[in-house]
């Protein structure tokens, strides 16, 4: 069992959390306290937990407590997975031409035809224009970017071109004004997501948290942490706001205040007047337990945007059902920084 | 009556027959011949190395032997086809065996590498294949969205003669500040969709904006446009390498095709 550990923990570096056949990080069944989940979920079963990638992050470091090993030491990826040779078309209002060519390449496809077999599902159910994943390397060669990969310093993104940092180390600055400085801090005192990061006795670690938008998206809303762990045989896990837009400010709960942005639902317009272009901060875990094997990733979300089936019906005056979602928040992960004691 | 009988041709090909039977029958070969297929080490050979190097490792010995007897089915299954003329205008088969020949014929083709003086000249004789588009060289600060900011900056940088007050300035953004040479598919790609259109008509050598993308304000000093130009020969060799392979191969391909044309007369029916 731990020889089988170790091999799914060489051999699967990255697992992807976002594609065209829908998002795999959390579903709204399993994670009602999460206001987020339920992102573009595609499950033609019933879905599982287990089947959910916080939740295999999670069960990881029980497996690591329990056996030794984690076998689900994942970073995350995203991708297309289209079948009509248009990788990176990943944009929900870049003439949407779906993804398996004549199916759903016309919008009365989308509407009309069933996605594959699952007789239960419609295409504009079903399928997104698809994730993309970034990763941070050295160069922009086959080699450098493959290393990169190798070592989960990558994110994912639901087709948005969201830039996106993360850090975790000891004695960071209380705040970063250069970018180049907080880069270079990073490295020197930290690592990058998809590392580990271990006990530095005496202090709790600092995250240095940074995103910026698509130049072509809308403006960011949020940045939030979220983290899990493994104690006393339960596995947990908590969402922070860490990053927020317009000065707004958690409340004693946790709760963030709306900042009133909208999509127009004629034009498909968001609102350029809210939200951030940039968001940052460096974060300190305030339930910081140097007992607790744990992992925390980073999940940004854009302002909400017209989805690819309200651009049909803009552009093509194709009406979709009631419960067909009109309204998204694109948003990006990270992979996972792990604190290992 | 008899005799009308005895002249059927009918009967003589009966009786002929009958005793052609007897005849094979009795001294005929019981034993029906059969093709011989020989398994040879060069195929076991084969075999070895296509399984290494599909899975990096050798076959076992098992695994060995249901290859050969892949093989053997596999053998014994083409040799029934083409008995039964089953290759006869197969489309499949035809494109096939036409391929083989083109591999063969480029075969022949790629075992010459270039001399310098091949490479010179082809680019000579070539030199508008290898003009880049626009290409910009520019300084640029971000601003986010304070666009007040922006325009105070703006007045510092165009009164003062400090150069290096530009590499003092503070970049939130992670945006380099230096460009330099780029496309316009570069810039667009970093600023958004037709950003490079602020910058193809701007003066040169002076801030200018701030202007709009999506991140935000940008103040921008061009400093050098270049239209166009045709590179110079060493900034482009792998290029011109990769373009010369090509083109030696296309016009390889064709006079060997010709070649082989020529001993064929070619007619088409009137449709």
């Amino acid at each position: 069992l731990i020889t089988y550990a170790e091999l799914r923990q060489k051999f699967e570096p990255l697992v992807e959390l976002h594609q065209v056949k829908g998002n795999s990080e959390v579903h709204a069944a399993f994670w009602k306290n999460d206001e987020f989940a339920g992102f573009e979920n595609h499950s033609e079963q019933p879905p599982l937990e287990k089947n959910y990638i916080r939740y295999a992050l999670k069960k990881g470091l029980e497996y690591e407590a329990t056996i030794g090993v984690n076998p689900f030491k994942y970073g995350v990826i995203g991708s297309t997975d289209t079948h009509n040779g248009t990788p990176g078309n990943s944009e929900e209002n870049d003439e949407y031409i779906g993804n398996k060519t004549i199916l759903d390449f016309f919008p009365e496809g989308r509407r009309n035809e069933n996605w594959a077999l699952a007789q239960s599902q419609k295409v504009y159910q079903a399928v997104n224009p698809g994730g993309l994943v970034a990763v941070w390397a050295d160069a922009n060669t086959r080699g450098h970017i493959y290393d990169a990969l190798k070592r989960k310093e990558s994110y994912s993104t639901s087709g948005n071109r969201i830039q996106l940092r993360f850090f975790g180390g000891y004695g960071f600055a209380s705040e970063y004004f250069s970018y180049d400085e907080m880069v270079k801090d990073g490295y020197s005192k930290g690592v990058p997501m998809g590392g580990d990061l271990h006990l530095k006795p005496g202090e709790s670690p600092e995250f240095i948290i940074w995103a910026m938008k698509d130049p072509d998206g809308a403006n960011l809303d949020r940045i939030q942490v979220i983290k899990g762990w493994y104690k006393n045989g339960k596995l947990e896990e908590k969402i922070f706001n860490v990053a927020l837009s317009d000065g707004r400010k958690t409340d004693e709960n946790g709760n963030v205040p709306d900042n009133g942005a909208t999509v127009n639902i004629k034009t498909g317009e968001w609102s350029n007047n809210k939200g951030s272009i940039v968001l940052k901060t460096v974060w300190k875990d305030p339930e910081f337990d140097k007992d607790a094997k744990a992992f925390y990733y980073l999940r940004v979300l854009e302002l909400p945007t017209a989805s690819w089936r309200l651009w049909d019906q803009i552009r093509y005056g194709i009406q979709y059902p009631e419960n067909a979602e009109l309204i998204i928040r694109e948003r990006a992960w990270s992979s996972p920084i792990w604190y290992t004691p | 009556m008899l005799i009308k009988i005895l002249k059927e041709p009918l009967l003589h090909f009966a009786v002929i027959s009958v005793f052609i039977f007897i005849l094979y029958d009795v001294i005929g070969q019981k034993q029906e011949k059969t093709d011989e297929i020989t398994v040879t080490l060069n195929d076991i050979n084969n075999l070895k190395s296509n399984w290494i190097n599909k899975w990096g490792v050798s076959p076992t010995e098992e695994e060995l032997n249901s290859l050969i007897d892949e093989h053997i089915k596999e053998e014994i299954f083409y040799r029934e086809a083409l008995a039964n003329g089953l290759d006869d205008n197969d489309l499949m088969v035809r494109r096939r065996m036409a391929q083989k020949i083109e591999f063969i014929l480029d075969d022949n083709i790629a075992d010459k590498d270039p001399t310098e003086d091949d490479l010179k000249n082809y680019f000579e004789e070539n030199k508008s294949k290898f003009i880049d588009g626009k290409k910009y060289s520019f300084y640029q600060i971000s601003f986010l969205n304070d666009s007040v900011k922006a325009e105070k900056t703006k007045s510092v940088l165009t009164s003062s003669s400090d150069t290096s007050l530009i590499k003092k300035m503070n970049n939130q953004t992670g945006i380099p500040i230096h460009f330099s040479n780029k496309t316009a598919e570069e810039i667009d790609r970093v600023f958004g969709q037709n950003f490079h259109d602020t910058l193809s008509n701007m003066q040169l050598n002076q801030w200018n904006g701030p202007f709009q993308s999506g991140y935000g304000f940008h103040l921008i000093l061009v400093y050098k446009i270049t239209d166009g130009t045709i590179p110079d020969y060493e900034s482009v060799k792998t290029r011109i390498y990769e373009s010369w392979i090509q083109n030696e191969t296309k016009q390889k391909r064709s006079q060997m095709f010709n070649e082989l044309k020529a001993r064929y007369s070619v007619k088409i029916e009137k449709q």
